[in-house]
């Protein structure tokens, strides 16, 4: 049976890269006594599948997972379970069946909330350029690629940014961006633009995945 | 700000950040302030390599038992790190709190290779530490040391407070309750090294004065006072059944360099190949039971979930109850998924179908280690493998689906001549031919040879063996390359002479190559061992200006009177056994498996193991 898990990476585990997810996990399973299935062949392998990569250093509090077992497993059962042995800083927030719900692949759009710093004396001003940012048609940025160096415009994998405080020399932006195969671009570079935007150096404190969800037209689907 | 403040800014910048993390899983937490005795255990290298190595893992569960002591992990930065580390101030510090190390009670190293030495240096030098001991103060932490290198510990003498000689389980328990009340009574420094001296196992060098003859070589080395040991004795684990064995061992997040569950299985070796240290100073062989390693092994796997556990010991094949236990741990980790792997095992028809059951050889090959090229020298060195035992098992081995077998040589063992030099190449064709004759063709065939160079070893029978000269070892090496070159099924790989000449130096080293030490370190020598970073000119000037000769300890044949830097050390094998060795392998005489028959080596009269000293041999 295959079910669906939604969990978090906090600030412990920041460093993490995606393969040393992939192993904690296999390895929490076993010591969580949970009967995962595997695939069949000389080198098994859990049959577990994540969503997008999350970078390095980033935290989330909105990663999927879904997992096959060998046998049946309540929900609740597995979350407790898991969770009782997951290193500091992962966790499962919730889990259930994933029948009939969008595939993990087809997840196409995450929120971020970038904490910056900034010295700045008129807090309209940042609310300004991010604006001016999200209006416009054309944000061309070089990409360095396996052949060379590409120029890319990141403005359609932009779809939405605001302000979300502004206090004390901190400023909380919150953006909605496109992941996945069909592009995508990393808030890092959003910040870049940002500064050039205002002319002004935006040191990021942190950045942090609030959610990730399908985003068509007109709906957003989570996964879970 | 905090050290854990600082790492948020600048871990990222750093490649492999997990490695300075800490917080994995099973990794221990304590509060200090509730604490008698804080210990950082060292390892003189990076994290994947430190967190690779058994013993470190065994010490560092072992004293954290103990309400009253933390112990945690320190590991060499990597260069890019250090560098941001000294720019912005951050000293060495642990990986569980953050703790800079200077602050510790111990600082205790590993020393598993010589050529990690200098890394102690530079460690010492991040943590504000003084290099030499005569330089530091009350309230420096005490550096100790221990691991195979300290059964020479001269060369590291005047660096290093103390050292632990041997199986460290118990004696390590006894340094800690000295400590204890050494802290209670508010006693200074010296005392306390002065009482820990008087611990069995425990070296503490700036007690003993040393003394040379006009031609250099050691004329004395005697104890300052009258109550300090002449002789320094190993540890021995006599009971290895009933001995400490953690099993809730960190599960690192990174992929390290041996990341799986071990699980040891027994200690020693019976086989007594003349060129191993290790073969020698872990006598006698004491052996796990099956029943507790069942147990061990369900507990390990249950509080880590590693997915593989491998087996670890001098020889695997040499368990006596090795099917059994095999039998009993697949058949219990079937349903898991959890995999065994038996590192050195010898190729042979039982250990080869037990491959085949294990099924974990195949990833990565088959490895054979028959060390020498011809007959003669392999019955020189005692390594008991004939070419028909080899032959036969690649045979069964090609048969059975195998298409990858690694050859591990030797070049520059005692007697060594070019023909045995070609011997070496001789045998990989052989295996070709075996290869041929199973399939028809070499398709898909690969033979992976390769040579490392003889280091002759404290407590060895070749101890008083010389190494031969880097050009020699480049010649050989040519040598063999020029007859590879035309073989496309063959690959030949052999390990840097440079490297293998310091290693000469250090391993037979006495106390004057403290200095070189530290002018190599001025000079920025660390991370020997890691291709990229290893400087020999670096190294060169540094014996240069400190006048000490390299050629001296690596080249010189020693007369079997001379007394040796490691002479103070007393490992439980006899200078007697070592020299009737010697003889031995002049005459290329072998001396088999002492489960067959005892040859006396001294090691019964610690009175551990199965040993049956009967002197009927002599
Ligand atoms: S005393 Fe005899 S049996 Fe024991 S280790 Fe030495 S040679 Fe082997």
């Amino acid at each position: 049976m295959k079910l669906r898990m939604k969990f978090k990476k906090g600030r412990p585990v920041m460093f993490i890269s995606h393969l040393d997810m992939i192993r904690t996990f296999e390895r929490s399973f076993r010591r969580a006594d949970l009967p995962l299935a595997f695939t069949q062949g000389f080198n098994p392998r859990p049959r577990i599948s994540f969503t997008p990569a999350l970078s390095v250093g980033i935290t989330s509090s909105s990663e999927y997972m879904d997992v096959e077992f060998e046998e049946t497993i309540s929900p609740d059962d597995a979350v407790a379970r898991l969770n009782a042995v997951l290193p500091e800083g992962i966790q499962i927030i919730k889990a259930g069946t994933a029948d009939e719900k969008i595939p993990l692949s087809t997840v196409n759009c995450a929120t971020y909330i970038v904490k910056t710093a900034l010295e700045m004396e008129n807090p309209s001003e940042l609310e300004k350029g991010i604006n001016n940012l999200l209006n416009r048609k054309e944000i061309i940025i070089e990409k360095s690629t396996k052949s060379g160096v590409k120029s890319v415009n990141i403005a359609p994998f932009i779809y939405n940014m605001k302000l979300l405080s502004n206090t004390n020399g901190t400023a909380d932006i919150c953006m909605e961006v496109s992941i996945g195969q069909q592009g995508s671009v990393s808030p890092k570079l959003i910040i870049l633009e940002l500064e050039k935007v205002l002319a002004k150096k935006l040191e990021i404190v942190s950045i942090h995945r609030e959610e990730i969800f399908y985003r068509n037209e007109n709906n957003k689907i989570l996964p879970l | 700000m905090t050290i854990e403040k600082q790492l948020e800014k600048l871990l990222p910048q750093v490649s492999k950040p997990t490695r300075y993390m800490g917080n994995e899983y099973n990794s221990i937490k304590k509060d200090k302030d509730n604490i008698k005795v804080h210990v950082a255990l060292a390892f003189p290298d990076v994290y994947e390599v430190g967190m690779s190595h058994l013993g470190i893992k065994i010490l560092y569960h072992l004293l954290n038992q103990y309400p009253d002591i933390y112990a945690e992990r320190v590991f060499a930065p990597w260069v890019d790190f250090e560098d941001l580390m000294r720019k912005e101030g951050i000293p060495l510090f642990s990986l569980e709190s953050k703790t800079a190390v200077a602050e510790f009670d111990f600082l205790g190293f590993t020393l598993q290779y010589e050529m990690s030495y200098t890394n102690i240096l530079n460690m010492l030098e991040l943590s504000g530490i003084p290099i030499f001991s005569n330089e530091r103060r009350e309230g420096h932490p005490f550096i100790i040391a221990g691991g195979p290198c300290t059964y020479n510990p001269e060369p590291l003498s005047d660096i290093v407070d103390f050292f632990v000689i041997g199986e460290a389980e118990e004696v390590i328990v006894e340094i800690m309750d000295l400590y204890k009340s050494f802290k209670e009574r508010g006693e200074s420094r010296q005392r306390f090294l002065e009482e820990v001296a008087g611990i069995s196992g425990v070296y503490v060098p700036s007690l003993y004065n040393v003394t040379y003859n006009d031609d250099g070589t050691i004329k004395s080395i005697l104890p300052k006072q009258a109550d300090i040991p002449r002789r320094i004795q190993k540890r021995l684990i006599k009971d290895l059944d009933n001995v400490y064995y953690p099993t809730n061992f960190v599960v690192p997040y990174m992929d390290i360099v041996h990341d799986r569950a071990v699980l040891e299985i027994f200690r020693g070796c019976t086989r007594g190949c003349r060129f191993c240290q290790a073969g020698m100073i872990y006598r006698p062989v004491r052996e796990k039971s099956v029943v507790r390693l069942e147990k061990l092994a369900k507990d390990i796997i249950a509080s880590t979930g590693y997915g593989e556990l491998s087996l670890a010991s001098l020889s695997t094949s040499d368990y006596s109850e090795l099917k059994q236990l095999t039998e009993i741990l697949t058949d219990e980790f079937r349903q898991s998924r959890v995999s065994l792997s038996l590192p050195s095992l010898r190729i042979d028809a039982f250990s080869l179908e037990l491959a085949k059951k294990v099924q974990e050889i195949k990833k990565s090959g088959l490895t054979f280690a028959p060390e020498a090229g011809t007959q003669r020298l392999r019955d020189v060195i005692n390594k008991g493998v004939t070419v028909q035992d080899l032959l036969t098992s690649v045979k069964d081995a090609f048969s059975s689906g195998w298409k990858t077998v690694k050859l591990y040589f030797m070049i520059g063992l005692p007697t060594e001549t070019y023909e045995d030099v070609e011997g070496i190449a001789n045998l990989a064709f052989a295996v070709v031919d075996v290869y041929k004759k199973v399939h028809g063709n070499t398709k898909g065939l690969k033979v992976n040879v390769s040579t490392s160079t003889f280091v002759p070893k404290p407590f060895t029978p070749f101890q008083w063996e010389s190494q031969i000269t880097l050009s020699e070892i480049e010649e050989r090496q040519k040598f063999l390359r020029s007859l590879f070159r035309k073989n496309k099924n063959i690959s030949y790989s052999w390990h840097d002479g440079k490297l293998s000449f310091l290693e000469a130096v250090f391993s037979r080293g006495d106390r004057r190559l403290g200095q070189v030490l530290k002018i190599a370190h001025d000079k920025g020598c660390k991370f020997d061992g890691w291709n990229d970073m290893f400087s020999f000119e670096k190294w060169m000037s540094a014996f240069n200006e400190s006048g000490v000769c390299p050629e001296f300890y690596a080249y010189r044949k020693r007369s079997k009177d001379e007394l040796c830097p490691w002479d103070i050390i007393d490992p439980g094998i006899d200078k007697k056994f070592l020299l009737r060795e010697l003889e031995k392998s002049q005459k290329a005489e072998i001396t088999p498996d002492c489960r067959i028959r005892c040859h006396a080596c001294g090691a019964s009269k610690l009175k551990a193991g199965g040993c049956c000293e009967t002197k009927n041999e002599i």
